[in-house]
């Protein structure tokens, strides 16, 4: 069999999921004894220029440069990959929108600073995305589990459950009804509820789940949390999601 | 003469208990009203007072994730159960667990769950009489604040009735409890009042202020719907052994890609599902197995993020009826 | 000792045949020769077929009774798994559950016109009921398979189509026709009028999902009774026993009560269509 040929790319993020690849130690030894791993800046002598069967692409594309670099990625690739939630979508630096965007930079570096960022946004704004991995960081397992089924010809399955799921698997008291806004509820699970089994609520990390009940979910939160905290932790991760546009359909 | 177990006793009966086999019961510990089943090794935070676990029981029978069969090349098998014994469920819990026995053996077997449960030996703990529905293998009826009145069934509970810490020397009283009969879920045309409701309001409201998150399914004793996914180890060669495993987790009917095929959603109406629900539970399970998709245990109520009774629920179908 | 319901059989493939662009049937052998006497099935059936890693798939056996000790299944590559299996080679393993689900009544079409509806890969269930007919056509009145399909080079057992036409009529029709098409072009519905059907005669539909309800108006118009008309329905499925839920269907489990229910059953069926 053919070994595949795999490239990790990273833009503007913390590289905490590429730390996470690396965590996964000899499991990743495995990967790399099953794959040629051609180009990773992160962790490798490597720098092939493709073409790869499979691109990683993890952060959020925000130079003019970022840009042509993740359409040249997509060019050379059969698969890319969002891996985390920046390049998935479009991370916590998307949630302000364009206009706080520009507001902040000028509150910050000042009126005359000329910027060669453009507001943050997930991957799949500028090039088609095959396969989805979110997470602040991705899971572990979820990682494991995806290069896997990668190397055995398979499409990774996504999470069709949200947060709730294993967060009462590992019997959890619910944060929710303890009056946290915890957004459990309607995330994508897979993170096997990291945060609430800390005693954390869910900040929705993963992405809003698809087919959950976004609007009870909303008016929920509004009746507790009031309007505004309501939309701020919703945009968190949510913000470049077809759920939340339908949310709050003013939104730029 | 009667056989009895007195209270201060209790936790050497674990002790002894737990020396042969693991002994898991119900657990108070980070706090008051967060009661889990865990490993216990004596009665220390063992909490008996009805009050129930946040995961019911069957997390020893079905739990949330598990290995259904082990793959290594071209050969299957499938995982070695361990046996355990579940001890201080209350009464309505081992009903709970007599009803998923049937769920999963009957009317087709479901052979690894029948494997696993035959590895299960529950002593019941409860100030109730022991009821026939029931498949325990040691009783224990709180008749006092000192004595236990205890009633082993089959050969696992005469095995460990022999145990020193029983006595025949009692004669205790017995405290006469009465287990009320419950109006709601055993209302009798409550399967017919369910099955005519599709057109209630009820469902459309409910539509609007359920989630979606199927917490009731999880926490529900009688919930045992599931989904499998295929693992291979990433940490075994593709062309060399390839192993991996099929595992079986909990899913939900109340999710939106439960009833979801390649080209097609079968059930794409929040509404639908939950409807669904209380059919499958109030209609379709009293029908096919004579009893109602849910023991009453409350973990669904207490479990909700969006606070629905499905009580109340069920008494505004029962009173719309009538009218 | 029984089989078990979740733990499944060793089969190995020993042909695989393209039917179409997407669909692929594979013939499969015992590998244990006590299974291969044991194993028996009825016409309507499903197994789960399976390569461990990438899943479990629900395919009704396309072949008859009478070919024992090999079963035959059609793949449409559309999953993790289905993919897998059309990557399957002769002589690889594979693994099997089942037989699950109910059958059709053969008794009940004694002497009877049967009347053979499928869209698409619809065809692929029924196979094993016209296989069984045609060892002996004498037992049904008559028999009329009508069939449609995208386009030509969709119709999935083009080389059965062709040899069924000596013990049955064989309607097809295409949404698409090419320039070597020759036969009718249009919906399934349209082939009703052709087939002339007899109002006692016994329907079985297979087919996606919006093709059921046009099909059952016609078939009543011409006077079919509802329990005469019998419908294939498709679900998610992962247990087969009736546990895991996800094919329920208003009160039916399509794998413990079907796949194959009669009009009749489902008329009030509020999910069956959905």
């Amino acid at each position: 069999m053919k070994k595949l040929k795999i490239a990790i790319f990273d833009l503007t993020d913390c590289e905490g999921c590429e730390l996470e690849l690396i965590n996964l130690r000899e499991k990743l030894a495995k990967v790399a004894e099953q794959t040629d791993i051609a180009n990773w800046r992160f962790a490798s002598h490597n720098h092939d220029l493709g073409p790869f069967d499979i691109t990683f692409i993890e952060g959020s594309p925000i130079t003019e440069g970022d840009i042509e670099a993740v359409k040249q990625a997509r060019a050379a690739s059969r698969l890319v990959v969002a891996l985390g939630s920046c390049a998935d979508l479009g991370g916590l630096q998307a949630s302000l929108g364009a206009k706080a965007w520009t507001q902040g930079l000028k509150e910050v570096y000042g009126e005359k600073y000329q910027t060669k960022s453009k507001p943050p946004k997930p991957l799949s704004y500028y090039i088609d995305v095959d396969l989805h991995l979110p997470g602040c960081p991705v899971n572990q397992n979820e990682l494991a589990n995806f290069l896997s089924s990668l190397i055995m010809t398979k499409r990774p399955e996504e999470a069709r459950f949200p947060v709730c799921l294993e967060c009462k698997a590992k019997e959890n008291s619910c944060l929710f009804l303890a009056g946290k806004p915890c957004l459990g509820p309607i995330t994508k699970g897979g993170c096997q509820a990291a945060c609430p089994s800390r005693g954390l609520q869910c900040w929705g990390c993963f992405g809003a789940l698809r087919g959950g009940n976004h609007h009870a979910f909303k008016s929920n939160l509004e009746k507790k949390f009031g309007q505004e905290k309501t939309k701020s932790l919703l945009k968190n991760f949510f913000s470049n999601q077809e759920e939340f546009k339908s949310l709050y359909p003013r939104e730029e | 003469m009667s056989l009895v177990l007195h209270h201060q006793d209790l936790s050497k009966l674990i002790t002894e208990l737990s020396e042969k086999w693991p002994v898991y019961g119900p657990k108070k510990e980070r706090n008051e009203h967060e009661v889990r089943l865990e490993l216990l090794t004596s009665a220390k935070n063992l909490s008996l007072n009805n009050s129930s676990s946040i995961v019911p029981p069957k997390k020893f029978l079905f739990p949330a994730k598990e290995v259904l069969i082990l793959f290594e090349k071209n050969k299957l098998k499938k995982p070695a159960q361990t046996e355990l014994i579940l001890l201080g469920l209350n009464r309505k819990d081992a009903e709970g667990l007599f009803c998923l026995d049937k769920l999963m053996t009957t009317p087709l077997l479901d052979d690894h769950y029948a494997e696993k449960r035959e590895k299960v030996h529950l002593i019941v703990i409860d100030s109730l009489a022991p009821s026939n529905n029931l498949n325990c293998d040691l009783y224990l009826q709180r008749v006092d604040q000192e004595h236990y009145l205890v009633f082993p069934f089959g050969g696992f509970g005469g095995k460990i009735a022999k145990s020193k810490l029983f006595s025949h020397d009692g004669d205790v009283g017995t405290i006469s409890t009465r287990h009320l009969p419950d109006n709601v879920i055993y209302h009798p045309r409550l399967d017919e009042i369910v099955e005519n409701s599709r057109d209630h309001p009820v469902w459309d409201r409910l539509a609007e202020t359920c989630f979606n998150c199927g917490i009731c399914s999880y926490v529900c004793p009688l919930c045992y719907c599931y989904e499998t996914e295929d693992n291979f180890e990433i940490t075994s060669n593709i062309e060399k052994d390839c192993k991996g495993c099929r595992n079986r987790a909990w899913d939900s009917c109340m999710l939106p890609d439960f009833n979801k095929v390649t080209f097609h959603n079968f059930r794409p109406k929040m509404k639908d599902r939950i409807y669904n629900w209380y059919y499958h539970k109030f209609v379709r399970m009293p029908r096919e197995y004579g009893f109602p998709g849910c023991n009453g245990c409350g973990r669904c109520i207490t479990a909700c993020p969006a606070k629905i009774n499905y009580r109340e629920v069920l008494k505004e179908l029962i009173k719309d009826e009538q009218k | 000792m029984s089989r078990s319901n979740t733990l499944p059989f060793q089969m190995k493939v020993t042909k695989t045949v393209g039917l179409s662009p997407t669909v692929k049937s594979l013939k499969l052998g015992f590998n244990d020769p006590k299974l291969a006497t044991a194993f028996s099935f009825e016409p309507g059936q499903f197994i789960f077929l399976s390569i461990p890693g990438y899943g479990d798939s629900v395919l009704t056996i396309t072949s008859a009774v009478a070919d024992l000790p090999q079963i035959e299944v059609a793949v449409r590559s559309v999953g993790n798994n289905t993919k897998a299996i059309h990557r399957l080679k002769i002589g690889e393993t594979v693994f099997v559950r089942g037989p699950f689900g109910n059958h059709f009544d053969l008794k009940k079409m004694a002497g009877k016109e049967v009347i053979i509806i499928a869209g698409g890969i619809g065809l692929a269930p029924l196979r094993s009921l016209i296989k069984t007919i045609e060892k002996e056509p004498q037992n049904v009145g008559e028999l009329k398979i009508l069939a449609g399909a995208k386009e030509p080079e969709d119709f999935i057992f083009k080389s059965d189509l062709k040899t069924w036409s000596d013990f049955a009529q064989v309607y097809l029709t295409v949404d698409q026709a090419d320039k070597n098409w020759t036969g009718y072009i249009g919906r399934v519905t349209k082939l009703i009028k052709e087939a002339k059907i007899n109002q006692k005669a016994i329907a079985v539909l297979c087919g996606p999902p919006v093709m059921f309800l046009p099909l059952i108006k016609e078939l009543e118009g011409l006077g079919l009774k509802d329990d005469n008309i019998y419908l294939m329905l498709e679900r998610r499925m992962k247990c087969g026993i009736g546990k895991c839920q996800h094919c329920t269907c208003g009160d039916r489990y399509v794998c413990l009560d079907g796949p194959t229910f009669s009009w009749l059953e489902l008329k009030d069926n509020w999910e069956a269509f959905l």
